[in-house]
């Protein structure tokens, strides 16, 4: 090897090595990327409330896809950081990323609302928008700010009893987050009353969800498609203009929408039922039935019934049902506890069959 | 061949030396990073201590205080009444009343009513029965009425009853019907139902 090469040989080490050693330094210095990972949505909300950092709040999720709900994920888990709840949701193995979605979610102790796109929400949102892709999606919806107040027995509105379940906790000290302590700062307090005082006085109840299906669908092939019609054509028309494989494969992809259509119309539009049901204790429960008291006979006879039916995520967690039959066409949700009187407001519009024991 | 041995030695010399200068300040920096965190995690452990023990005098004055208010007071059932008094031509007064035993506490009480589209509202007064009312507004046809107890200085201030619990001003040219909406209507105290509706009035008649 001659001195020139032997040189040159040693200045491309060098700076080969220099630059292997910035890279190894830039990579171990980098901070953790916020993207989205495959397959999740990640999500930033709002909490109406101050907390402390890393605090974290269990969130309910519906997916719809127009008036049907698609999927939920029942407790997602929302730190805080920087006055932020993010959270992460995996997609399901077979969630369908070809359509557009709507959001409903409410923070446990908070009021639900439903999202169409980061900015539509509340009675604006009609028709869902939301596109996820399946290489990981993330969406900021801190432009609005979920309020506070409605506590556990959750009914999907702030009012008297909940502002009375908190006066009933003034003062408790929790180290686990109280099912009153709003904040979650380890004690019921005027904080928490003032939260929900204000969600009240704002007449805070949730998001009623009356979602119509979109009317395209967001696929790359529908895109492609440069209508339907353009299909009989292609034989009597062999321009090369007119090859574009894609009209070939678009042609089927068309077909679902009017397929999809039956299913999303009129009996899965559920009306919201509330039921308010005066029990008196035992295996059989005497009830009347609210607002429908004055279209049944005086006394009406309910049974009672251990189970768990229902996909209304509000009334999961209800183990005891029975079904009001007192008004034709509707269904009241009674939920049957300790309590003489018991209210059920099933207010996503989920459908709910409640299980009737007789 | 020696020369070659030479240089590769020196660059791998060189580049020694370079990752020990880059590791020695990084690991002084880890290790004073270190420090400031158990620094820090000491202050914010006593912190807590404190704020956890304050928190726990906090809740034990706030607890003996409520106790100590509602020890004097009753806790029976109660349930709304109404009366009717000819104000002005085509206009009625209604007083809401909340009636019960003498004496007993109230945390807050819904009133929902069903409001006849023939009807106008005039106006919504608070009563004498809540010290605060979140909520005196008309929705659509919905008339809600909240009244709530409020936390304050030195004790609680409840809900009382056989006092007015709201008053309603309505314009009117002829009879209606007022429905109470049971489904969104109730009084509380410790987070349970007293309101009796057996007792209650069902709807209010112009």
């Amino acid at each position: 090897m001659t001195d020139d090469k032997t040189i040159r040989f040693t200045f491309i080490t060098v700076v080969f090595f220099f630059f292997l050693l910035v890279f190894i330094l830039l990579v171990a210095t980098s901070p953790l990327r916020s993207r989205a990972a495959s397959n999740t949505l990640s999500l930033k909300i709002k909490l109406q409330g101050v907390r402390k950092e890393l605090d974290k709040v269990k969130v309910h999720i519906d997916f719809y896809d127009g008036p049907n709900k698609v999927s939920e994920e029942p407790e997602v888990i929302f730190t805080y950081e920087n006055g932020i709840f993010s959270g992460d949701i995996v997609f399901a193995s077979d969630f369908d990323f070809n359509k557009r979605y709507a959001l409903f979610i409410k923070p446990e102790k908070h009021i639900g609302r439903v999202f169409c796109n980061s900015q539509l929400t509340g009675t604006q949102c009609t028709t869902p928008q939301f596109f996820f892709l399946a290489t990981g999606s993330s969406y900021d919806l801190t432009s609005q700010i979920f309020l506070s107040g409605d506590v556990p027995p959750s009914n999907g509105k702030v009012d008297a009893q909940d502002m009375s379940l908190i006066m009933k906790d003034l003062g408790k000290v929790s180290s686990e987050s109280a099912a009153t302590d709003i904040n979650s700062d380890g004690i019921t307090d005027v904080v928490d009353y003032s939260l929900a005082f204000y969600s009240l006085s704002n007449n805070a109840i949730d998001d009623i969800v009356n979602l119509t299906a979109p009317t395209d669908t967001p696929t790359p092939t529908q895109i492609a498609t440069p209508t339907a019609t353009l299909t009989p054509t292609m034989p009597a028309t062999p321009s090369p203009t007119l090859q574009p494989s894609p009209t070939v494969t678009v042609v089927p992809s068309v077909t679902p929408t009017p397929t999809v259509r039956p299913t999303l119309t009129p009996t899965l539009r559920p009306t919201i039922s509330v039921g308010v049901c005066h029990l008196k204790p035992g295996p059989m429960a005497v009830s009347i039935c609210g607002e429908s008291e004055r279209d049944m006979p005086a006394s009406t006879t309910w049974s009672a019934c251990q189970g768990s039916t229902g996909t209304n995520p509000l009334c999961k967690d209800i183990k005891v049902k029975a079904r009001c039959t007192c008004a034709p066409g509707k269904i009241c949700v009674c939920q049957l506890k300790d309590e003489p009187t018991q209210t059920v407001q099933c207010t996503n519009g989920g459908k709910f069959e409640a299980l009737l024991c007789e | 061949m020696k020369t070659k041995i030479l240089i590769i030695s020196i660059v791998l010399f060189a580049i020694g030396i370079g990752a020990l200068l880059t590791y020695i300040p990084l690991r002084e920096q880890n290790r004073a990073l270190k420090e400031k965190v158990t620094r820090e995690e000491k202050t914010s452990g006593v912190l807590k201590d404190t704020v956890r023990a304050l928190q726990q005098d906090a809740g034990q004055a706030i607890m003996q205080t409520k106790t100590e208010n509602l020890s004097q007071s009753k806790t029976g059932n109660v349930y709304y009444t109404y009366t009717l008094t000819p104000g002005l031509p085509n206009q009625t007064q209604v007083d809401i009343y909340i009636k019960g035993d003498a004496n007993t506490a109230i945390d807050a009480a819904d009133l929902v009513l069903t409001v006849p589209e023939t009807i106008q509202i005039k106006e919504i007064r608070r009563g004498a029965s809540f010290p605060s009312y979140p909520r005196l507004m008309q929705k659509d046809n919905a008339l809600i009425m909240t009244g709530v107890a409020v936390p304050q200085a030195g004790g609680f201030a409840y809900g009382k009853t056989n006092e007015v619990f709201a008053t309603i001003i309505i314009e009117s040219g002829r009879t209606n019907v007022f429905t109470v909406d049971y489904n969104n209507t109730g009084v509380y105290l410790n987070g349970l139902p007293i309101l009796d509706m057996t007792k209650s009035f069902r709807e209010i008649t112009l």
